[in-house]
């Protein structure tokens, strides 16, 4: 509607008339970045998973299904093929480590929205640019830190040996809670930020009305607060489990590489493995592991509001 | 259940009050306690006092209503009522039961909120049986209650929309339903039908009436409209700055204002000085359809016609007295020959001139 807006009274009849002939061009901008961006990167990866891999990284024709196989398959020296799960292995654990990680950020998420959505306005703003001040630096820089202090001879480990509460050094560093610790860290603005925006527009009289009709605090949380912050708990899961799901970061640095998930293997294969038609088809099948859990959740929030 | 300490309790399934079991039955007789009592109320919101010092009683089967312009008190008196804020200082009780600082959910009262509140994740059948649910009503026995609810207030099949999907009056009713599904013993409106337009808001005043006589319960609504609380309420409390400034009946109230606020705000009033008016105080009002107005000839109180506007049923005629008060007069008839400008003699009946207390 605001791009209808007369300039002048005068020419307000022939510029609508003009206007109106533009109207199914003015979407082509937005068409353009929708293909640059995000269609064709996706297609070329796409025709990566199915061609050869270079010697020296890059792809070459011929066409194969080869990278697929892969990832089932393992070729032994005969040429024959046998089972292999070990990269099902690292999709089941990123997939799992990815969806504790949205519970975990939902547990910790939702009652910090509902403090930030029931402060003053003038408390909201800064506690919302709290949430977001960490973005302001890189994920990697950030990320580090937590190595520099979870290490042996870190903050944390430094500060219980100086209380005196442990004589040796915790491993805090290089296992599924540490990687679990640097996801949830990494992304829970993501599920914390959807959630205030739904709870923040909640008239507080729902509340009131639900404290009025017998309900218990209990109560009042289950039926009336949660419900209304379900939209902002579905947006937030799905914020969190896409990158949790690619992350390579927390798992590299704070899992020290050792626990492989499915973002490191895909960064391998382009790097040191050079093996891009393989990682382009790893992407593909993430892909198709994020969508599917997408269009499920999608469902399901359809589902329950036609219910 | 609620215990209140040597008090009896009260049954938080059907929200009756059980008196504690006296070992004379006579005794509950000859000691009648008012209903609701709200004793030397004081509410303060930092340094601004909002309720100051009211005391109040509000017998059982009232409807009741708290009368005042906006900021005067009237809606925390009744959030106080309500139990979403608690006195500064001062006691409320029910009955036997001390309110004072029950919370919400404790206490028999419901209310309908000025903007309905309700549940939009939830359709209309299960918001009027939220209250049930929660006091522990079966599922099957809730809805059947708000099925009959729906009913009463002529919403029957509207039970599976959503709230947002109705009208403003729609709302209004599914509100009024969920409010007395749990057969509170005291139901509070607070403005509820400001936002409803001129007509509808009509058929609601006597569907309020109905639904009040209908049920029994007590209600305690809060209104900045004269009109309403005149054609509604048994009794009125009118509130000024805070204050209860004069409690009784529409009749009382409009005919007997005690001072210049009650005067000016229920209705129009003219107020002028005593000896105007054959009183001995130093302030009295007459309502402008009591002020007879004669053109020519003499009278002891001349003055000039400064307006005539036809309202509909009568005239309004604003007239300038030649000691300078401004007096206005309502007229059925003989206002057609009067025009502005025009010198009159004006008169007001002693019989209808009213003392008003200083201020």
């Amino acid at each position: 509607m605001a791009l209808a807006e007369p300039f002048t009274a005068k020419d307000k009849v022939a510029a609508s008339a003009k206007r109106r002939n533009l109207i199914p061009f003015l979407g082509l901008p937005a068409v353009a970045v929708i293909v640059c961006f995000m269609v064709g990167p996706m297609l070329i990866a796409l025709s990566f998973s199915f061609l050869t891999a270079g010697v020296y990284g890059g792809v070459d024709l011929p066409f194969t299904i080869e990278a697929y196989r892969q990832f089932l398959f393992e070729r032994n020296l005969d040429d024959s093929l046998s089972f292999d799960n070990s990269y099902l292995v690292i999709y089941g654990r990123t997939i799992l480590l990815a969806g504790l990680t949205v519970v975990i950020s939902i547990v910790i998420g939702l009652p910090t929205a509902w403090y930030m959505a029931t402060r003053t306005p003038k408390v909201r703003e800064r506690l919302v640019l709290l949430v977001t001040i960490p973005f302001w630096t890189s994920l990697l820089v950030r990320t580090y830190c937590w190595v520099l202090i979870l290490r042996d001879q870190g903050l944390a480990n430094g500060l219980l040996r100086e209380i005196g509460l442990i004589t040796e050094p915790l491993p805090l560093l290089y296992s599924y809670g540490s990687i679990l610790f640097g996801l949830v860290y990494s992304f829970l603005p993501f599920m914390i930020l959807p959630i205030y925006a739904a709870l923040e527009k909640v008239d507080f009289r729902l509340i009131e009305a639900a404290y009025d009709l017998y309900a218990s605090r209990a109560a009042i949380f289950l039926k009336v607060v949660l419900p209304l912050a379900k939209p902002g708990v579905i947006a937030g899961s799905m914020l969190v489990f896409a990158p949790s799901v690619g992350s390579f970061l927390a798992p590299d640095l704070l899992g020290g590489g050792k626990k492989l998930m499915i973002g490191s293997l895909i960064q391998m294969q382009f790097t040191t493995s050079r093996n891009w038609s393989f990682g382009a088809a790893c992407a593909m099948l993430l892909m198709a592991v994020v969508l599917t859990v997408l269009v499920f959740a999608v469902r399901q929030s359809k589902k329950e509001r036609h219910a | 259940m609620c215990r209140v300490a040597g008090q009896g309790r009260i049954d938080m399934k059907n929200l009756q009050l059980i008196p504690a079991s006296s070992p004379d039955p006579t005794a509950d007789q000859t000691a009648p306690s008012d209903f609701i009592s709200i004793r030397n109320v004081t509410k303060r919101f930092g340094s601004v006092t909002a309720l100051e010092d009211v005391s109040l009683d509000i017998a059982e089967g009232e409807f009741f209503t708290l009368l005042g312009p906006s900021g005067c008190g009237k809606t925390t008196l009744l959030r106080l009522l309500a139990g979403f804020e608690y006195p500064s200082t001062g006691e409320i009780s029910l009955s036997d039961f001390d309110l004072t600082r029950m919370p919400p959910n404790k206490r028999p009262v419901n209310t309908v909120f000025q903007s309905y509140a309700l549940f939009p994740h939830l359709d209309v059948l299960t918001n009027v049986a939220f209250g049930l649910e929660r006091l522990g009503e079966g599922r099957k026995a809730a809805k059947q209650r708000a099925l009959e609810m729906l009913d009463m207030v002529q919403l029957t099949g509207f039970e599976y929309r959503l709230a947002n999907e109705l009208s403003g009056g729609q709302q209004q009713r599914v509100a009024l339903a969920r409010a007395l599904a749990p057969r509170p013993r005291i139901l509070l409106l607070d403005e509820p039908l400001s936002a409803l337009d001129l007509k509808l808001r009509r058929g609601m005043q006597s569907e309020l009436k109905r639904l009040q006589r209908a049920t029994g319960i007590t209600f305690v609504l809060v209104t900045h409209d004269q009109e309403e609380a005149l054609s509604m309420s048994d009794r009125i409390a009118v509130m000024s700055d805070g204050k209860l400034l004069q409690v009784g009946a529409p009749l009382d109230i409009y005919d007997a204002p005690r001072n210049r606020f009650v005067a000016e705000f229920v209705g129009e009033a003219n107020v002028l000085p005593g000896r105007m008016l054959g009183l001995a105080s130093p302030y009295g009002a007459i309502r402008p359809e009591r002020v007879i107005v004669r053109q020519g000839g003499a009278g002891s109180c001349p003055g000039r016609v400064l307006s005539v506007v036809f309202v509909g049923s009568v005239a309004e005629v604003e007239i300038q007295l030649n000691t300078g008060q401004e007096v206005k007069a309502r007229l059925v008839d003989g206002w057609q020959s009067l025009n502005a400008g025009e010198v009159v003699q004006v008169e007001f009946p002693h019989q209808h001139a009213r003392t008003l207390e200083d201020r």
